[in-house]
C-alpha cells in the first residue's frame, strides 16, 4: 500500500460542529456531535444512494436533523485487535496472518490501519498508519504466547482511533475466553458504548469468547462471526471491510436530548422498507 | 507463618482439576487390566520399606517405589495397611476388614489372608508400630505427598487404570484433556484419618493434631502454587479445622479462584466435570469465599491478607462499598510491596465503581507507583479517564502501556491466582522438619 497521507478532515477541539473542509464530504466533529455508522441491505444487498432526508434517527425518541457523509469518499482506520495467546499457534497463527494481510492489502490509500495483539499482555506493534507495509511487517513479526486479555486488547482496539477524525473499524479476533484481563466485560462494554468504532469480531464456532464477542459487536452496530475454519478468516476479513465501507455515516448535533447517561437510538428509512444495522445507543459526556 | 512475597515471576499456569466419582461422570470401563506384578503383601512391604527410608521433605530414592504403581494398587494398599493398623494396635486381631468408605462410614466387608499372608502382615505391622502409631502415620503421608510433590509434580500416569479419580487439565480457558490420577493424596489422606492423638481414644481423631492441620495447610498452598485443585481434599482440611484462621484463608482463596474465568469457562463447557469436582457457579465460589474469609478475619482480625482477599472477592461480588472498608484496613497493615499493588488495585475498582473516580484514580496511580512496568495500572487509568470523557488522557495512558518493555514477570495481577502459594514451601519444610525431630537418630 502506496504512503498518501489523507487530510480531508480535522478534529476541531473547539468551535463550531461541524468542519468542512474544500472539496470533501462533510461531517460532524465527534467531539461534538453523535455519529452513528448505519449499514442498509435490502435482501440481503447493500442500498445505495441515500442522502440525509432518507433517514430518520430517533434519540431518546426525539427526531434529529441529520447530516451525511457519503460513504465511498471516507477514509478508513481498520484496527486489527488479535489473540496472540499460545493457543494461535501453527496453522492457526499462519491462517490469522494471512486473513491480516489479505485485508491489509485490500485498504485504499487514504486508509490507515493498527495492529494489536492480546495475550496476558496487551501490545500495539504498529499504531495507525497509512504504510500497510508496516503493519504486515509487524503482523509477521507478532509472536503468541501466554494467557489471554481479551476484555485489555478490545478496549486498546477501541482507543487505537480515539483521536483520529476517520471512521473506526475495529476487527477482533479470539479464540477464547478471557483469562487475565485487569479490565471487566462491564467497562468493556461501557467503552463501547461511548465509542464510535463499529467492531467486527470473530471467533471460532463454541469458543468461550462468542458470547462477549456478540454482545460488544452488538453495542457498536457491527457484527460477531462464528468461522467453522480459521481458513475462512481471509474472505470474511476482506467482506467485512467492503460492507463497512458502504456503511452510511450519519452525524447529528442532539437536540432536545440531555447529554449525560444512556442514549436509546432509532435509524429508519422514511420512504422505503430496508433493514437496517446500527448501535442501538450511546452513552452522552 | 505468612510471609512477603518475593522475587515471584508472572508466569500464569496451567490450571489442574481433580475430579473423584469416575462412574458420575460417565468414563468407559476399564478392562484388560495387566495381572498384578506384585502381590498385595509384597506393596505393602515396599511401601513399609519407603517409609522407613524417606527423609520428609527430600526427594530421596523412597520415592521411586511408587514409579510403576498403578491405581488400583494404591486403592489396594489402603486396605492391607488397615489390617496392619489392627495388628499394631491389637497384635491378636484375627479379624480384619475393609477401611470405613468415608471418615465418619461404617467399617465394610470382612478382609481374608492365608495363613503365609498372616505371617508377613505380623512382621510388617511390627516394624510399623516400631516406629510410633502415630509417626508412622503422618510420615506415611508426608511420604504420599513428597511423592507427589517432589516427585512427578502430579499424582497420575499416563496408562493408570481403573482409577477412581481422574485430573481434568486446562490451559488459558481451554480443556486439555483428562487423566486417571493414582489416587496418592487420596491415601495421605486415609493415613491421617486414623490418627488418635490420645492412644486410649477408641475412634480416630485427627481434628485434635496439629501436625494434621498444618499438612492440611500444606496440601492447600500446594494447590494453589500449582494450580492444581483437589476440591475434596481441601475441603477435608476445612472439615477438620473449621476456625483455623490459616486454613480458612487458603481455602477461602481456592474458592475465590474457583470463580475465575479460567476455571469457570472449561467448567461451563463440562457440567459433568464441574459436579465431580465439586467446583460451583462463579457465584456460588465468591459466595464460599466470602464467608470463609469473612470468618479468617473474624478470628484473626489482624490477618491483613485474608482482609485483602476478602475486599477482592466483595469487589467480584459487586459489594463496592463494602469492600473499601476492607481495602482501606488491609493497606494499612500490609508493608509488603506486591501485596500493596493488589489492595490499591482493588480499592481503585471499589472506588471507581462507587462513583469517587478522585480516589480511584489516587489508588490507581499509587498502583502504577509501586509497579511502574505493570500494564493494569495504565489500562485501569485510562479507561477512568475514558469514562470521564477525556479520550485524549486516555490515549495518552495506553501510550505508555504500549511503550511499556515485553518482559514478564512485570505485572503482578497476572499471578494474583498464586500468590498465596508462596505458603507452601516454608509449610511444607516446617512438617518435614516437625517429622526428622521425631525420627529415631
Amino acid at each position: 500500500m502506496t504512503c498518501r497521507r489523507y487530510a480531508a478532515v480535522c478534529v476541531v477541539a473547539f468551535g463550531t460542529s461541524v468542519v468542512t473542509v474544500a472539496q470533501q464530504p462533510t461531517f460532524s466533529s465527534r467531539l461534538e456531535a453523535v455519529r452513528v455508522d448505519v449499514l442498509v441491505t435490502d435482501n440481503g444487498r447493500l442500498v445505495r444512494g441515500l442522502v440525509p432526508a432518507d433517514f430518520v434517527v430517533l434519540d431518546n425518541g426525539i427526531p434529529q436533523t441529520v447530516d451525511i457523509a457519503s460513504f465511498e469518499t471516507l477514509p478508513v482506520n481498520v484496527i486489527l485487535a488479535l489473540d496472540h495467546s499460545k493457543s494461535v499457534t501453527g496453522d492457526r497463527l499462519a491462517q490469522l496472518q494471512d486473513a491480516a494481510r489479505t485485508v491489509l492489502r485490500a485498504l485504499a490509500p487514504r486508509d490507515q490501519a493498527a495492529l494489536i495483539t492480546f495475550s496476558h499482555r496487551v501490545a500495539l506493534p504498529q499504531a495507525l498508519t497509512h504504510d500497510g507495509g508496516a503493519v504486515v511487517d509487524a503482523v509477521g513479526a507478532a509472536q503468541p504466547g501466554g494467557q489471554t486479555s481479551l476484555f485489555d486488547g478490545v478496549y486498546a482496539g477501541l482507543l487505537a482511533g480515539v483521536n483520529d477524525p476517520s471512521r473506526n473499524l475495529v476487527l477482533v479476533f479470539s479464540d477464547g475466553v478471557d483469562t487475565a484481563s485487569w479490565l471487566s466485560r462491564g467497562q468493556i462494554i461501557e467503552t463501547a458504548k461511548r465509542s464510535d468504532a463499529v467492531v467486527y469480531a470473530l471467533s471460532p464456532k463454541d469458543a468461550g469468547s462468542a458470547p462477549f464477542l456478540r454482545d460488544l459487536a452488538e453495542q457498536t452496530g457491527g457484527f460477531a462471526f462464528e468461522v467453522d475454519s480459521l481458513g475462512e478468516l481471509s474472505s470474511r476479513f476482506v467482506a467485512i471491510l467492503e460492507e463497512f465501507r458502504h456503511r452510511y455515516l450519519l452525524s447529528y448535533s442532539p437536540k432536545g436530548v440531555p447529554s449525560p447517561g444512556w442514549h436509546r437510538l432509532e435509524v429508519r428509512l422514511k420512504n422505503r422498507r430496508a433493514t437496517i444495522k446500527a448501535r442501538p445507543g450511546y452513552t452522552g459526556r | 507463618m505468612l510471609r512477603p512475597v518475593a522475587g515471584r515471576r508472572a508466569q500464569p499456569l496451567l490450571v489442574v482439576v481433580c475430579l473423584a466419582a469416575v462412574a458420575a461422570v460417565g468414563l468407559d470401563a476399564q478392562t484388560g487390566e495387566r495381572p498384578p506384578k506384585y502381590s498385595r503383601l509384597q506393596r505393602l512391604e515396599q511401601w513399609t520399606a519407603a517409609l522407613e527410608r524417606h527423609q520428609p521433605g527430600e526427594a530421596d530414592a523412597a520415592l521411586a517405589t511408587f514409579a510403576d504403581w498403578s491405581a488400583p494398587e494404591f486403592a489396594e494398599l489402603k486396605t492391607t495397611f488397615y489390617s496392619a493398623l489392627q495388628l499394631v494396635r491389637a497384635s491378636t486381631t484375627r479379624t480384619f476388614f475393609q477401611p470405613p468408605a468415608a471418615p465418619t462410614g461404617r467399617q465394610a466387608r470382612q478382609v481374608f489372608y492365608s495363613r503365609g499372608e498372616l505371617r508377613q502382615l505380623l512382621e510388617l505391622a511390627k516394624r510399623l508400630k516400631t516406629l510410633g502409631e502415630n509417626h508412622m502415620l503422618r510420615r506415611g503421608a508426608m511420604l504420599h505427598a513428597d511423592a507427589v510433590m517432589l516427585g512427578t509434580g502430579n499424582d497420575v500416569r499416563d496408562g493408570s487404570r481403573r482409577s477412581d479419580f481422574f485430573v481434568f487439565r486446562f490451559d488459558d480457558g481451554q480443556g486439555l484433556g483428562r487423566q486417571d490420577a493414582l489416587g496418592q493424596w487420596e491415601v495421605g489422606r486415609f493415613l491421617l484419618e486414623q490418627i488418635r492423638p490420645d492412644p486410649r481414644d477408641f475412634r480416630p481423631k485427627p481434628a485434635g493434631d496439629d501436625w494434621v492441620r498444618r499438612w492440611y495447610r500444606t496440601l492447600i498452598a500446594y494447590q494453589l502454587a500449582q494450580m492444581h485443585f483437589n476440591v475434596a481434599d481441601a475441603e477435608r482440611g476445612l472439615e477438620l479445622f473449621p476456625d483455623d484462621p490459616e486454613i480458612l484463608f487458603l481455602e477461602g482463596i481456592l474458592h475465590e479462584t474457583l470463580a475465575s474465568p479460567a476455571i469457570q469457562e472449561p467448567m461451563r463447557r463440562a457440567e459433568e466435570i464441574r459436579r465431580s469436582a465439586g467446583v460451583r457457579s462463579a457465584d456460588g465460589e465468591l459466595d464460599v469465599a466470602e464467608d470463609l474469609l469473612r470468618h479468617a478475619v473474624k478470628l484473626d482480625p489482624s490477618f491483613a491478607e485474608g482482609r485483602l482477599h476478602l475486599g477482592r472477592v466483595l469487589v467480584e461480588r459487586d459489594q463496592h462499598m463494602a469492600a473499601l472498608p476492607e481495602l482501606t484496613r488491609a493497606l494499612s497493615q500490609i508493608r509488603d510491596q506486591t501485596l500493596q499493588y493488589y489492595g490499591q488495585m482493588f480499592l481503585g475498582r471499589a472506588a471507581a465503581e462507587t462513583g469517587d473516580a478522585a480516589r480511584a484514580r489516587a489508588a490507581f496511580e499509587r498502583a502504577a507507583a509501586l509497579r511502574p512496568a505493570a500494564q493494569s495500572p495504565l489500562l485501569a487509568l485510562s479507561q477512568l479517564a475514558y469514562s470521564r470523557g477525556d479520550s485524549g488522557e486516555a490515549a495518552a495512558l495506553f501510550a505508555r502501556v504500549a511503550e511499556l518493555p515485553a518482559l514478564d514477570g512485570d505485572d503482578p495481577w497476572w499471578i494474583y491466582s498464586t500468590t498465596a502459594g508462596r505458603f507452601f514451601a516454608p509449610s511444607h519444610r516446617e512438617i518435614a522438619e516437625d517429622l526428622r525431630k521425631e525420627m529415631p537418630r
